[in-house]
């Protein structure tokens, strides 16, 4: 069957066969390398440059820089402080958005009343804009009419009103809090298609087999959709670590850089010092990580078809 | 060039992180010179800008003008009738008006400008936008268009354009803070007015917080905290010299650190609201709540202390004064493209909206027009109390002209955090503003 197959590829995908295909999809290649490949390109090259567009007249500027940039970069504090907060950001962020969307997704795979009305609730902070998460949950941390500070407050176990935002011990949980509760959704909808493809018999066995609730979730449910959860959790993981939206309108990376991650410190690099080439070294860092990430996925996704076939 | 980086970093930001571009020229003259004469007669022999043309209906054309948000966000905008009697007045001309929200419309401009493209007109903060812009060459000098115009602007916003010897701004509106303070407070702690100098700022703070009120907050952000130096005679940065110098931390600089940090350490005088205000919004609600004495904020303000408590008593007094009577400049000028098809017509409507003619624009949200001679009745009849922002602007100082400002606003503004947060002392904080200051201007001269 398989040497079939691969007798079969070179005619399958020949240029004149599929003329007329290759003719459509011609468009869309272009767009791409117009659009991606070749600025990728050209970013990557600038991070190779003097850039620093504030001294557009020095005799250096646009001149070759080999690895200045990158070594400048790796050598700030602030950088490496924005790469520890990314790890963090990322790590903590899919860990519990992990964990409440499996919870979330076993409670609405039940056979519950209004079961659709839940649904459509618990993915309803996914499609709200960023923006507007983001004023909300500045108005929920409030000192003086924050919800959070009123409950605390209430059960007596603030005195008065806490900064959550602004004190550097607490603004990275707090945003991590408001992107946990935006982004857990998406999650949870990948995991719950995935459970409803889990046959109900394989549970009717497991049970007649003495399998209790914990067991038939290890042995059943787990290796039935641990590959398209991890097809899930990667791409959350892009997501994640790409944020930019959740903590810029929140935090601006502040308060003294306690919520800065790699994206916003290359954000600040390009449009407040204007050092793009600085800029353009952080965003290669910031793409490699992500082609990694993407590479691990695409090579799931193929995996997932060849098992299939 | 221009457009294949603005394109490559656009990408990279998509993909990654950021979107950024390539540079362009600006060759600007060493000398600074004092005087709007003295500007004109140095531009000329730089070959400055291009020659001026007045709007007498010779221009003709479209152009399209980039604004903050606040002048197109609501039912007939002023700006929006003031660029309609423009083409009446010059038939043949049209411009459209955009609107876009303050760091949204900086990073439009700039990546636009940048990739050769962009509006032909912009509105730009003056607290170091322009002179970014003009360093970026992204922005055309004016110097013989100012000196040509019959706009009477005042000196001190027009300099927060000067990059170089040259104008490459001028003002629009302009507007500095006050100090609103509540009344009922002040009177509970046996005051009849609001403190003149530091001396009563404090003594008021320190009755306050003995009653369990904060003593003062605002924004956290440069526009409130360069009040702290320039009330005490120091520049944060002097950039008088060749080279910007660092005075930071010189004798009134730690005095003037020392005593705005030492409310905090003596009194708690900062209400916990303050931590995370880097935003007004935010930093009304601090005030609006009605247990904090006094609040450092611009003209926009009080309407949103009215509407955020109307019943509230609130009264409006000068900053106090330090070692010397100063306030923090702020507000907007208006700058031309670079890569502008139509300067002449873009000059012409510059000139027009920053005229006596177009005051409407500005007076009817109760904004200063950025010029000498302007007719201020409409203001004060809109709110007395506004004259405190009119008489300050005898003394208004602009931030550091130094290229990259917002850089220096974030380390400002961190060195006053690290006092407030207790993880510094007032001497160890300014040590190391110094140090980092130090560091930027060696990075960026």
């Amino acid at each position: 069957m398989r040497e079939k197959t691969k007798k079969r590829r070179p005619d399958e995908y020949s240029f004149q066969r599929n003329i007329h295909g290759y003719l459509l999809i011609a468009p869309a290649i272009l767009a791409i390398l117009l659009l991606s490949v070749y600025p990728l390109l050209q970013g990557i090259w600038i991070s190779l440059l003097n850039y620093d567009m504030t001294k557009a007249n020095a005799p250096n500027f646009g001149t070759f820089a080999g690895l200045k940039n990158y070594l400048v970069v790796f050598a700030n504090s602030k950088y490496r402080n924005a790469v520890m907060n990314s790890v963090v950001w990322t790590l903590v962020n899919i860990v519990i958005q992990l964990a409440l969307a499996m919870g979330v997704a076993l409670i609405l795979n039940e056979k519950l009343k209004g079961r659709g009305v839940f649904r459509t609730m618990a993915l309803l902070p996914w499609a709200i804009p960023a923006a507007i998460s983001a004023l909300t949950f500045s108005a929920l941390y409030d000192t003086k009419i924050g919800v959070f500070n009123a409950i605390l407050i209430r059960f007596g176990i603030l005195k008065e009103g806490y900064s959550f935002l602004g004190n550097v011990t607490s603004a990275m949980p707090a945003v991590i809090v408001a992107n946990v509760w935006k982004s857990t959704p998406f999650l949870m909808i990948f995991i719950l298609a995935a459970l409803q493809g889990v046959s109900y018999d394989m549970y009717e066995s497991g049970a007649i087999d003495g399998a209790g609730k914990l067991k038939r979730f290890l042995y059943i449910t787990l290796p039935n959709i641990k590959e398209p959860m991890a097809v899930a959790v990667i791409l959350n993981l892009i997501s994640i670590f790409n944020n930019f939206n959740a903590i810029w309108l929140l935090t601006k990376g502040g308060p003294l850089d306690s919520t800065e991650i790699m994206y916003t410190y290359a954000y600040r690099q390009a449009f407040v010092d204007h050092k793009f080439g600085y800029a353009a070294a952080t965003s290669v860092v910031i793409f490699i990580v992500i082609a990694i990430l993407t590479v691990i996925y695409v090579k799931m996704i193929s995996s997932d078809r060849e098992g299939r076939r | 060039m221009k457009k294949h980086l603005a394109l490559a970093m656009a990408t990279l930001t998509a993909v990654s992180a950021l979107t950024g571009c390539v540079g362009a020229s600006a060759g600007k003259s060493a000398v600074a010179p004092e005087t709007k004469q003295e500007v004109a007669k140095s531009s000329a022999e730089n070959g400055g800008s291009e020659s001026a043309e007045a709007s007498d209906g010779s221009v003709s054309g479209e152009i399209t003008v980039m604004v903050n948000s606040t002048f197109t966000g609501m039912d007939d905008p002023a700006i929006m009738r003031a660029a309609k009697a423009f083409e009446e007045q010059n038939p043949g001309t049209k411009v459209t008006i955009e609107g876009l929200a303050g760091q949204e419309l900086i990073s439009k401009f700039t990546t636009t400008a940048m990739a050769g493209s962009g509006p032909d007109v912009v509105a730009l903060d003056n607290s170091g936008w322009p002179i970014d812009l003009a360093a970026m060459g992204l922005i055309m000098p004016l110097d013989d268009k100012i000196e040509a115009s019959d706009n009477k602007y005042l000196q001190g916003p027009l300099e927060s354009g000067l990059y170089e010897g040259n104008y490459y701004s001028v003002p629009w509106y302009y507007n500095n803070t006050g100090l609103y303070y509540n009344k009922r407070i002040l009177t509970e702690i046996g005051k009849d007015s609001a403190p003149t100098t530091w001396d009563e700022l404090e003594e008021d703070i320190k009755l306050a917080t003995e009653k369990g009120y904060s003593g003062i907050s605002t924004r956290l952000d440069g526009y409130a905290l360069f009040n702290i130096f320039f009330e005490n005679g120091n520049d944060v940065i002097d950039t008088t010299g060749e080279k910007p110098v660092v005075t930071v931390n010189n004798e009134s600089g730690k005095e003037a650190f020392s005593f705005w940090t030492g409310l905090h350490t003596k009194y708690h005088a900062f209400p916990e609201g303050m931590k995370d205000a880097t935003d007004w919004a935010t930093a009304y609600t601090t005030f609006v709540s009605d247990d904090c004495l006094f609040f450092v904020c611009g003209d926009w303000a009080y309407v949103n202390i009215q509407k955020g408590n109307p019943d509230m008593e609130f009264g409006l007094a000068p900053m106090p004064k330090g070692s010397v009577q100063a306030v923090c400049l702020g507000g907007y000028n208006m700058a031309i493209n670079a890569n502008t098809a139509n300067p002449d017509l873009a000059w012409a409507f510059v000139d027009y909206l920053t005229s006596k003619e177009c005051d409407y624009v500005m007076t009817e949200q109760g904004r200063i027009p950025g010029r000498s001679d302007v007719d201020y009745t409409p203001i004060l009849e809109m709110n007395p109390e506004y004259q405190v922002f009119i008489d300050e602007s005898a003394y208004t100082v602009p931030r550091p002209r130094v290229k990259n400002a917002a850089s220096v606003d974030q380390k400002v503004v961190d060195a006053f955090k690290k006092v407030f947060f207790d993880q510094k002392t007032s001497e160890e904080a300014l040590n190391e503003l110094e140090a980092e200051l130090n560091d930027f201007v060696n990075e960026n001269y």
